[in-house]
């Protein structure tokens, strides 16, 4: 036990202290500021102007960063019902012993290594464009001419093609945290299984789901993390002024800190700071949950 | 072997900072610029800089930022007491978001009695933001003015350009029956068009007023602005993507490819799309039409530019302003105005390029200033439900009383 | 059991019972290729071209000077270097220092092990933004900025000190997967706790160890925020910024043709390193293989 405890330490501590030395203040920092009124983020503690929850109240009151919360909410369950879903399905079947797997897997993930503006501009220049759009053009071919007459990004459907593509770029991650988890599992078991007589969606169901918690987990957790950043591509789907379609916290908290692209509006870093606070708590719950929800205890094999 | 690549990885570290900077003799001048390394604006600049650092003797650290890298880093490196002796950013950034940071220009202006050979209106407007004083020298100015396909209204027998709004319909209707499409934008631009609309109708002070305040319903002006865009719609005169187009879409495609007639953007759109229209594109612009017992007249209009400012804080002031003086007169501020397909910034510089010429007219008539878009972004928290909205009437999803109700009820 | 899991020969009767799953991941593969194939075909075209919609047809031809056009307008060639220092370095780094964090959270009770944990991610929910410009604050005071090599180390302990919660995390979720019974085994041998842990549990998380090294390693080649702050001179300057500015002016210019010519300059050394990588995950999940 005595070893342990200087293993622990042996092996906690550098993490530790470039955490401590990156994070901590920066945050106790933020926490601090939400509770101010600053004109410029880097802006020394004399120039702060207390003024207690008012950012708080303030952000409950607008209605803009409300319909940048919903978006988020929106993004978040939809796209991760999509997403894990997606990613799930492409890891089970690459596992499931086709040919070519390594080709697939590689393709699959191909767009997370690409930068998001040229990902945007793809979608929004080739995919979603009204004239020559891919949509436009293959609808025109299936004579569906009704789904080709469709503005992709209009107030109507800006916000589903936002969405869709984005998780277009996303499947390929989840999809590769899934594979690496089923590879885990132990091949008898699918053997043992299926010379019982299991189907294959029969084997899913009772073998890789289950010893698939954490990795589930694991996958929740980052997409928690990834959308409640979610800024460059409501940026790119709307470059220069915000849009209600897709508006995120991000990029109020964006408005409030550098203010507004075309105008010089009012800054308030602090507010800035407020959205960032309740951002970073939105996450903790959300680990907190999944953590009480999956429980890894069952996962010994 | 990871070691290996380690090593290698090190050395190559390593030599890469050894090739330093090389310090030359004379003062050091920082200058952080707003341009990206490649477009026009900067080719020109750092040939400027050039000549300046082979006159002087000095040496200049340029850096070219790029408009989000100016936005974002230039305050806190600023604040943090980074050394920037000049820098150049949009009028309206450099003295708001940033006067506190700006040297008092006016004795260095008049010591090389810069104001002979600038633009009076634009000194003026500098002036005016920074509070009475001049503290930013402005350079390639721009202007917002309806741009149109001279092709398209000679064949659709437009003999003079519209003044009126209803010169404006007849136009519309001539272009329409001509087989084009009279009017389009896109979603970065939608606000302007909003604005400037209602701009003309009650001046740009009810323009703040109405966003800033809230006051939709109670200002009969806003149901007009909304009644002549239904209008617009309803005679069939709008791109059926107007305002919902994501920026280039429609300036690239339909108005550079010639389906277009009409356009309301900034002087800087010839640049813009010279890819597309190539060199043979007849370029023509007008000033955004008056409408009925409107306010405002052709004379108003928003216009602007780039301004240099020079850091409060700096030891190479005298240095700085030679440097401006050498971007912004004679021989290199016709280089940046040719090459950019900009305005140049020098009165003696008479010849603009051909894209601009119709440009100068509307320039020429400009006597009062409108903020961005007529004050109709003002608001950061509206601006987003605005467009919004006044997307959907463009595009036929709500009516003119349906958009000021939809309006009303947002802002309370 | 020793390389393919499937096991001997694909017979064409198990492929035609796969069917489905083949038709799936070809119809997106397919997609995929259209998408980017059309980002390609576009960098070779002109802008009138791509607005035309003619992108894929070249009608004037292959135009390779969107490739001359977008390397020379900066020092492509520095950012490069630079890029592939700070990404590597800083992987390297990650792993030696979250790896042995993340063993010790999942394997052992004690007090400040969930309030870690819950820091590590909440600090992942803070915007960026936060976090970069009151660092830049202090960094800018201690008068870190003056030198190229100060900047540098500078910014790979930001790179790793930024992705350690993040990497950690990923991290802990591999090593709770593994069974303890190996760590039981050789203590009973009587191998020592530390040494148990660099010979077998590391080899062991081999897979998850290799995946989140590519995501560092992507992650850091485009981060953009921190290096567009922190590298204020064009030889410390990652590549991320460069192609950053490159778009930033190709857009303004108008010249979408060359913005596709960078976009695809930055994006094929990460895409030929991950195919490279790529082929590491298999090996290392054949050889790290759970047979006791």
């Amino acid at each position: 036990m005595k070893r342990n405890k200087t293993m622990i330490i042996v092996f906690l501590t550098p993490a530790l202290v470039l955490f401590c030395a990156i994070f901590v203040y920066p945050i106790l920092r933020t926490i601090v500021m939400s509770l101010f009124k600053v004109e410029n983020i880097t802006s020394g503690i004399a120039q702060w102007q207390y003024v207690g929850f008012q950012n708080y109240k303030s952000l409950a009151t607008t209605s803009l960063f409300k319909t940048s919360l919903l978006n988020l909410l929106r993004i978040w369950a939809i796209g991760g019902m999509v997403v894990m879903s997606l990613g799930l399905l492409f890891a089970v079947i690459l596992n499931s012993g086709i040919r070519f797997k390594n080709f697939f897997r590689a393709v699959i993930y191909m767009p997370n290594i690409i930068s998001a503006v040229a990902l945007a501009t793809m979608w929004i220049q080739f995919v979603y464009n009204p004239r020559f759009g891919l949509l436009t053009s293959t609808f025109k071919l299936l004579g569906m001419d009704s789904l080709a007459a469709i503005n992709w990004t209009d107030t109507t459907h800006k916000f589903w093609a936002l969405l869709f593509a984005y998780c277009f770029g996303m499947v390929g991650y989840h999809m590769l945290i899934f594979s690496s988890g089923i590879e885990k599992i132990p091949q008898e078991l699918f053997e043992a299984s299926t010379i019982d007589g299991a189907s294959k969606v029969q084997q899913f169901r009772l073998i890789t789901f289950p010893l698939l918690r954490s990795v589930l987990k694991t996958n929740i957790t980052m997409w928690s993390i990834t959308s409640v950043a979610f800024f460059v591509w409501s940026q790119l789907f709307s470059m220069v002024t915000a849009d209600t379609q897709t508006i995120t916290p991000m990029v109020y908290m964006y408005l409030q800190v550098f203010g507004a692209g075309n105008v010089i509006s009012e800054r308030n870093a602090g507010l800035g700071a407020a959205v960032g606070v309740f951002l970073g708590l939105c996450v903790v719950i959300v680990f907190v949950l999944t953590n009480r929800l999956i429980k890894n205890e069952d996962l010994e094999f | 072997m990871k070691k290996r690549i380690l090593c290698l990885l090190l050395a190559c570290v390593l030599t890469l900072m050894v090739i330093g900077p090389v310090f030359a003799e004379g003062k050091t001048i920082v200058y952080w610029s707003m341009w990206s390394a490649s477009e026009p604006q900067a080719i020109a600049i750092a040939e400027a800089v050039k000549a300046y650092e082979a006159a002087s003797g000095n040496t200049v650290d340029l850096q070219f930022k790029g408009r989000t890298g100016m936005r974002e880093g230039l305050q806190p490196a600023l604040d943090a007491g980074t050394v920037i002796d000049l820098f150049d950013e949009d009028i309206d950034r450099v003295n708001v978001a940033w006067g506190n940071y700006l040297l008092d220009l006016e004795d260095l202006a008049k010591a090389t009695d810069y104001e002979a050979t600038a633009i009076s209106g634009l000194i003026a407007a500098a002036r005016e933001v920074a509070g009475g004083t001049l503290k930013s020298i402005p350079y390639q100015p721009f202007v917002y003015t309806m741009f149109y396909n001279q092709e398209i209204f000679a064949e659709a027998g437009i003999e003079s350009v519209p003044t009126t709004w209803e010169e404006f319909l007849a136009a519309c209707e001539k272009i329409k029956a001509a087989g084009y499409i009279p009017f389009t934008t896109d979603d970065a631009y939608v606000m302007t068009n909003f604005g400037y609309h209602l701009a003309r109708y009650g001046g740009q002070d009810l323009v703040i007023d109405v966003v800033t305040n809230g006051n939709w319903a109670e200002t009969p002006e806003v149901l007009k602005v909304a009644q002549d865009y239904e209008d617009l719609y309803n005679k069939g005169y709008l791109s059926s993507t107007f305002g919902t187009a994501a920026w280039p879409t429609n300036q690239n495609g339909e108005f550079a490819l010639g389906d277009v007639a009409m356009y309301l953007n900034g002087s800087w759109l010839p640049n813009e799309v010279r890819g597309i229209t190539g060199p043979d594109f007849q370029w023509g612009a007008f000033a955004y039409p008056t409408v009925p017992g409107g306010t405002d007249g052709l004379d108003a209009g928003n216009f602007g530019g780039q301004v240099y400012g020079i850091n409060k804080n700096t030891e190479v002031a005298e240095e700085a302003f030679e440097i401006i003086r050498t971007v912004t007169k004679g021989e290199y501020d016709l280089k940046l105005s040719v090459e950019s397909v900009g305005i140049p910034a020098d009165t003696t510089n008479t010849e603009w390029p051909a894209a601009l010429a119709a440009v100068k007219e509307v320039m020429a008539n400009l006597a009062v200033r409108y903020e961005w878009s007529a004050g109709s972004e003002n608001n950061p928290n509206m601006t987003p439900i605005i467009k919004e909205n006044f997307q959907k009437l463009c595009t036929g999803n709500l009516t003119a009383q349906g958009f000021v109700d939809a309006m009303e009820a947002a802002s309370n | 059991m020793k390389k393919n899991r499937s096991g001997g020969s694909h017979s064409w009767k198990k492929d035609l019972r796969l069917l489905p799953g083949y038709l799936i991941l070809t119809l997106w593969v397919v997609f995929t290729f259209v998408l980017i194939g059309w980002v390609f075909a576009a960098s070779f075209a002109t802008t009138r071209e791509i607005f035309k919609g003619e992108a894929l047809s070249f009608p004037s031809g292959l135009h390779f000077e969107n490739y001359v056009k977008a390397w020379t307008s900066q020092n492509v060639s520095v950012f490069f270097a630079n890029s592939l220092a700070y990404a590597s370095i800083s992987s390297i780094l990650l792993i030696l220092i979250c790896a042995p964090a993340a063993y010790v959270l999942s394997r052992f009770k004690f007090f400040l092990n969930h309030p870690i944990q819950s820091g590590f991610v909440a600090a992942m929910g803070v915007p960026m933004v936060m976090i970069i410009l009151p660092l830049f604050g202090i960094v800018t005071q201690m008068q870190l900025l003056k030198q190229d090599v100060t900047v540098r180390l500078l910014m790979i302990v930001l790179y790793v000190g930024i992705n350690v919660p993040y990497t950690t995390i990923f991290l802990l979720a591999f090593f709770s997967n593994l069974s303890s019974t190996y760590e039981e085994a050789a203590a009973i041998d009587g191998c020592p706790p530390m040494r148990i842990f660099w010979k077998i549990m590391l080899p062991l998380a081999q897979p998850g160890i290799v995946t989140v090294s590519i995501f560092n390693f992507i992650n850091i080649w485009n981060e953009y925020f921190m290096s567009l702050i922190f590298a204020n001179n064009d030889r410390v300057k990652p590549v991320a910024v460069g192609l950053y500015s490159m778009i930033d002016s190709m857009k303004y210019t108008g010249d979408w043709a060359g913005m596709f010519a960078a976009v695809i300059i930055v994006f094929l050394p990460t895409f030929i390193i991950y195919l490279f990588l790529s082929e590491k995950i298999i090996a290392g999940i054949t050889a790290g293989g759970i047979k006791g």
